[in-house]
């Protein structure tokens, strides 16, 4: 045998080791859904039934809202990437979208959604949308609209990267159509990574904004828009005026150290929201983090 | 030390795993086989340039940093020098050229001038020695020349030490952006060196032309020279001794193939002087013809397009090809004008029927993500997997085994690679295929294979445009009247 493999067992200790470094994307993961298991089985026994079931509700209202987010910008951006590919030689057309989508680009996020969630009032107002479940997919497919740009980019740009290789012309000749070409051999083969990266990072972006502008309703900055009309997520949770208490009773403890007990049991309802929030979105990011390096992207 | 067992690991995977590999001193071997089956990376290893970071090597049973830092190796590396098979990756920028030949143990001697002066054919060298390298100049094969002067700066200080007896001169492609002039003349300064003063020195290339040049102009020599062709087999690399012959043998057989009657349909005319880049490009019946000819392919005919390196061979396929545009250009398939390029959707009625073309690097020309199968998929006619099957029988060997088709072509060799770039081409009913390079990185036993298709595939009618610097193979197959020297004003 080579000399060099005769120690199997430290070998195999050594492989073992640097595979879980390697997959911390997935520790983080499971840190993730470790965290929010502790936290639920500590609400169950400490926080009142009703308050824990509004967060259990704004906690899965706001992760489903943000998941069908990436789902849809997704789904717009792909059909987007290939079609601007397409019109990119109609100048006239061509220019015209790419202004269009500038504007959008240009209007910052949070103010993007807000201007959509005033959409959604108007629109619940008038009984339009009416359950809650659409009123879900109606807040995805707003955020969805001002985040997609950001992964349409992303895929432009590995499709521009690939035109200037010789992969692309060579495939070109042997007569594979453009669009196999661009969604089966650039995006599909070469993209998948990058796409997954960019929809983690998208998601935390849309957890972010959801937080944001859904605690700027609360607390009333806009006179448009409601919280009252909108499902409970944690952004709404956290500007009711319980956990606003509650997360002035950290401040509280910072001078009073013996009250610090206190805040895991009676002050749980702001803590568990805030902890939520801050602990999920420092999750994603370093899921998105890590994944990026382990993928080399 | 002169025979090697050498292991090198990633955390994936096996890279290298060879036993009994033989240099043996004072003698120059010849490491031939296809690429991208780990010859640069047994040479890195030997001369201890290996970056180890991610890797597990080790050579006979030593560890890697125990080797490296062994008196033998120590004792190679200063009296020896190793030529990098990219030469733009062996210059630093920021030092001209001519501070780097001259850099620590390379000082000015008076050899330079002579070593300079045969590797130019006499040509002056003093303006290039000011130039601080960049991609594009000097020209890959100036570059790849300054390489050797070093490399022959340091064999000569080893020829006048009489002291110093171990050394090993490690040559990695080094003739790879050389046309056959240039690198006849680099086999001559080396075995003239070597005649002073024998040395060890390893060469890896896939140039099997080589054999015949010094078998005609170093006969005497043959006895100190070893040719050793490395292969793969299920992930082990082998070793086998080459016989020279297999080779001379093979080409001697080779029957030149004969015109096509002027009846046969003409499939592509191009007329000389295409302005590209503020250049003209011309074609002529030989190098020093001032006369101009039109590049003319009949179906089932071979044309060759011969020029030095850089002066636009790759340039008129791809404008031949409708991938690059040209300022002026009388082209025509089937005596119809060439759409302009701007007329994409014309030009795709064309790729993958009317014409083809392989690139001349399969690394870039295929879907590194993609899986074989995946390759010959979305090629106009659709073809049944059965066919796909029996063609790629032919090309890799009739035991090649179904799994192939869902290998990743990442983890291909190089040469198994640049056989599924050339089958690409070969499974479409193209009328006409411009190959650039199509014998880069094969073997001997490959090379002879593609020949063999190439030679069905005109047989059957297709017209074939052949660039590659594989002179003495092409020159022996294709008839002197379809031989087109490009030069470029």
């Amino acid at each position: 045998m080579y000399g060099i493999f005769t120690n199997r067992t430290a070998m195999k200790t050594f492989e073992t080791a640097l595979n879980l470094i390697q997959k911390q994307d997935r520790l983080w993961l499971l840190g993730w859904m470790a965290g929010m298991a502790i936290v639920w089985t500590w609400d169950y026994f400490f926080l009142n039934a009703p308050a824990l079931r509004l967060i259990e509700s704004a906690f899965l209202n706001t992760g489903l809202v943000s998941l069908l987010a990436v789902f849809f910008a997704l789904l717009w951006s792909w059909p987007a990437a290939v079609t601007l590919h397409f019109i990119e030689s109609k100048r006239p057309v061509y220019m015209s979208v790419i202004f269009f989508l500038n504007i959008v680009r240009s209007v910052p996020q949070i103010l993007g959604v807000l201007i959509g969630y005033t959409v959604l009032t108007v629109l619940i107002e008038r009984e339009l949308l009416e359950s809650s479940d659409a009123k879900l997919w109606a807040m995805a497919l707003v955020i969805s609209f001002v985040v997609f740009l950001e992964l349409l980019d992303s895929l432009r740009e590995r499709i521009r990267w690939f035109q200037r290789s010789d992969f692309y012309p060579a495939m070109l000749v042997s007569g594979v159509s453009e669009s196999r070409i661009i969604q089966y051999d650039i995006l599909w083969k070469n993209s998948r990574s990058h796409i997954i990266n960019k929809l983690i990072a998208m998601f935390g972006t849309a957890v972010f904004l959801q937080c944001s502008i859904d605690f700027i309703i609360s607390v009333g900055l806009s006179t448009e828009v409601s919280s009252q009309n909108f499902p409970a997520t944690l952004g709404s949770l956290l500007a009711k005026m319980d956990s606003k208490k509650d997360i002035l009773a950290i401040g509280n403890s910072l001078f009073n150290p013996e009250y610090i007990p206190r805040l895991f049991t009676t002050h749980l309802q702001g803590i568990t929201v805030a902890f939520l929030i801050v602990f999920s979105l420092l999750s994603i990011y370093m899921i998105n983090r890590v994944f990026a390096l382990r993928k080399r992207l | 030390m002169t025979s090697y067992d050498i292991e090198i690991a990633s955390s994936e995977r096996h890279l290298v795993r060879i036993r009994d590999f033989h240099i043996r001193p004072n003698a120059v071997t010849f490491l031939l086989g296809e690429s991208g089956i780990g010859k640069t990376l047994i040479a890195k290893a030997l001369y201890g340039l290996l970056d180890r970071s991610g890797l597990t090597v080790s050579i006979n049973d030593m560890e890697y940093s125990a080797y490296v830092a062994s008196p033998e190796v120590n004792t190679l590396q200063r009296n020896g020098f190793f030529v990098f098979q990219e030469p733009s990756s062996h210059f630093h920028p920021l030092l001209t050229i001519g501070e780097q030949i001259r850099e620590a143990s390379l000082q000015e001697t008076a050899d330079e001038r002579e070593i300079a002066e045969h590797l130019w054919n006499g040509a002056s060298i003093e303006s290039l020695l000011n130039i601080y390298p960049k991609p594009f100049r000097p020209s890959g094969g100036e570059k790849q020349r300054f390489l050797l002067v070093m490399a022959f700066k340091k064999i000569k200080t080893f020829l006048r030490h009489a002291d110093a007896k171990d050394a090993l001169f490690i040559f990695d492609e080094p003739t790879g952006s050389l046309d056959n002039f240039y690198r006849d003349r680099f086999l001559n300064f080396l075995f003239a060196c070597y005649r002073q003063k024998s040395f060890t020195a390893l060469i890896i290339t896939h140039d099997y032309s080589m054999i015949t040049e010094i078998h005609r102009r170093h006969s005497d020599l043959v006895p100190k020279i070893d040719f050793t062709e490395m292969s793969n087999e299920n992930g082990q690399q082998i070793l086998t001794s080459f016989a020279p012959k297999t080779y001379t043998h093979w080409l001697s057989g080779q029957k030149v193939l004969s015109k096509a009657s002027n009846e046969a349909p003409e499939l592509l005319r191009l007329a000389s002087g295409i302005n590209i880049f503020g250049r003209r490009l011309s074609f002529h019946r030989s190098p020093d013809d001032p006369d101009e000819v039109p590049l003319i392919l009949r179906a089932g005919e071979w044309v060759y397009l011969k020029a030095p390196s850089g002066v636009g061979k790759t340039t008129i396929a791809k404008i031949i090809a409708g991938l690059m545009p040209a300022q002026s250009i009388d082209l025509q398939f089937e005596r119809k004008p060439a759409p302009a390029i701007s007329m994409r959707s014309e030009w795709k009625k064309i790729w993958g029927r009317t014409l083809t073309m392989v690139f001349q690097h399969a690394d870039e020309a295929l879907n590194q993500q993609a899986n074989v199968a995946d390759a010959l998929k979305g090629l106009p006619p659709s073809l049944n997997q059965e066919n796909v099957w029996q063609h790629i029988q032919t090309m890799y060997g009739a035991d090649i085994e179904k799994k192939f088709l869902k290998q990743k072509i990442a983890h291909l060799s190089g040469g198994q690679k640049q056989r599924l770039n050339l089958l690409r081409a070969l499974l479409l009913n193209a009328k006409i295929v411009l190959l650039d390079e199509p014998l880069n990185g094969l073997d001997f036993q490959s090379l002879s294979t593609v020949i063999e298709r190439l030679r069905q595939k005109s047989e059957a009618g297709t017209g074939l445009v052949v660039i590659s610097h594989n002179e003495e193979i092409f020159d022996a197959l294709i008839p002197k009247e379809n031989i087109y020297f490009l030069k470029s004003v």
